[in-house]
């Protein structure tokens, strides 16, 4: 009987001792690189099996989130509003916490409810007065600076002159030279820093601030940026122009400087204030 | 009850390796419906048949990782001659038996693959085989046995069914 005839009878065998040797071929002589075609054909039959299977499974979790995202909006709704308040409420606090930081004054924040008629807009109407413990003379600022002070005081309202008006010169100071003038409205934006001599220093771009001198203003808010600087004629003083940044015309929110106080008592002292951060942090935990 | 025919139990499993194998296999422990389709095929087709389509499915298997090649086609080839075999010798359409026998390929499959896998490092094969391969074994036989008797009592109602139609 030859080899063939064996092989023929055992042709099962045969055949598996064949495939078995080449497996083992394959094993030992595999390379990726040569059977990328066969892994096109195999990914090509194969995907729109996994791909359909994923569009079942997608089908059936749909419904189950359906309902979680609902939940999830619902949620998420309800924190955005309360973000949004909180965020306001931040934005107020931070404003007031570091007026008070560093000023240490007790601040009365005032809406602006009107404007006089007068055409060169230089008295604010404010929704707090007499109620609010507000008086005349009273300081006003707005974020910007120093603006003007109240001049009149109604039970639930009350009156500010601005400082871009005339007859309301305000002292300042030089922030970087410490000389000491006074700022009075000339026209729009700007101003006419006087009572200055010639020996003084004052230069183009320095900034002019609040010395506290007069009474009124306290010391160190912002008025103005010194914006031209040439000798009188009467060759003892100079003639300094400065230029506000504030636009007088926009101004919604102001602060009435109620008193000045001790730091330890500035942050945070009104009852409302220590509720709204009590509230703030308990909400938070 | 009418006994399936291959084709079908064949699709059937091909559609449950691509639909939900992956779905129900846990720690690696799961059906290994590739095996049951080659096995299957072996059982009613031969030993000759067997090798050559338990080599040809191992090899598309190979396909998916080729620095492996040549692993499933070995292990494939030899449970597919041997499942042969066996179906030749017994009732082929008992459940029982089928269960049986895919246990045992699953056994032997996962052997031989292991073998070559480790690199005859007996110490990673034993835990493997052990604690994979055997568990995965009986969940092998399981859904196969179970495969098999859904697709036989739905084909069967299904033949049923027509023929009571067909008397209208």
């Amino acid at each position: 009987m030859g080899i063939f005839e064996l092989l023929r009878r055992h042709r099962d065998s045969t055949v598996l001792g064949i495939l078995v040797l080449v497996s083992i071929f394959l094993m030992l002589t595999s390379s990726s690189g040569r059977f990328g075609p066969a892994q096109t054909v195999l990914n090509t039959v194969l995907y729109p099996f996994y791909s359909a299977r994923n569009t079942v499974s997608g089908l059936f979790a749909a419904r189950e989130d359906n309902r979680k995202l609902k939940r999830m909006v619902a949620t998420l709704l309800f924190e955005r509003e309360q973000l949004l308040q909180f965020r306001d409420e931040h934005e107020r606090l931070r404003r007031l916490a570091e007026f008070k930081e560093t000023q240490l004054l007790d601040l009365v924040p005032c809406e602006v409810v009107g404007r006089n008629l007068d055409r060169y807009q230089t008295t604010l109407v404010i929704d707090k007065g007499m109620g609010e413990a507000i008086r005349e003379r009273m300081p006003v600022l707005s974020y910007e600076g120093y603006v003007g002070r109240v001049t009149k005081v109604f039970p639930n309202s009350a009156w500010v002159q601005l400082i871009a008006s005339r007859n309301n010169p305000v002292s300042c100071l030089d922030k970087r030279s410490r000389v000491v003038g006074m700022l009075e409205w000339s026209q729009f934006s700007r101003f006419e820093l006087k009572q200055v001599s010639v020996v003084d220093d004052v230069q183009v771009g320095d900034s002019l601030i609040t010395s506290g001198f007069g009474g009124i203003a306290p010391k160190g808010f912002p008025l103005a940026v010194v914006a031209k600087v040439n000798p009188q004629m009467d060759g003892v003083s100079l003639k300094v122009e400065a230029v506000c940044s504030i636009n007088f015309r926009s101004l919604e929110e102001v602060f009435v400087v109620r008193d000045e106080i001790p730091w330890d008592r500035a942050l945070f002292r009104d009852a409302r204030d220590s509720t709204m951060v009590r509230d703030l942090i308990g909400g938070g935990q | 009850m009418r006994a399936p025919s291959v084709g079908i139990v064949l699709i059937v499993f091909f559609l449950l390796q691509v639909s939900v194998a992956d779905s129900i296999t846990f720690a690696r422990i799961g059906p290994d419906f590739p095996l049951l389709i080659a096995v299957y095929f072996a059982i009613f087709r031969g030993a000759l048949a067997g090798s050559l389509f338990g080599f040809a499915v191992g090899l598309l298997q190979d396909f998916f990782n080729p620095s492996g090649l040549g692993l499933n086609a070995l292990a494939k080839s030899i449970v597919g001659h041997l499942a042969g075999r066996m179906g030749a010798q017994t009732d082929r359409d008992n459940p029982l038996f089928l269960m049986a026998v895919f246990g045992a390929a699953s056994l032997a499959h996962d052997f031989i693959y292991l073998l070559f896998f480790t690199q005859f490092n007996l110490g990673k094969f034993i835990i493997e085989w052990l604690a994979v391969g055997v568990p995965s074994a009986i969940y092998t036989a399981v859904a196969g046995g179970v495969v098999h008797a859904l697709v036989a009592v739905l084909l069967s109602e299904a033949v049923r069914h027509l023929g009571k139609t067909r008397s209208f």
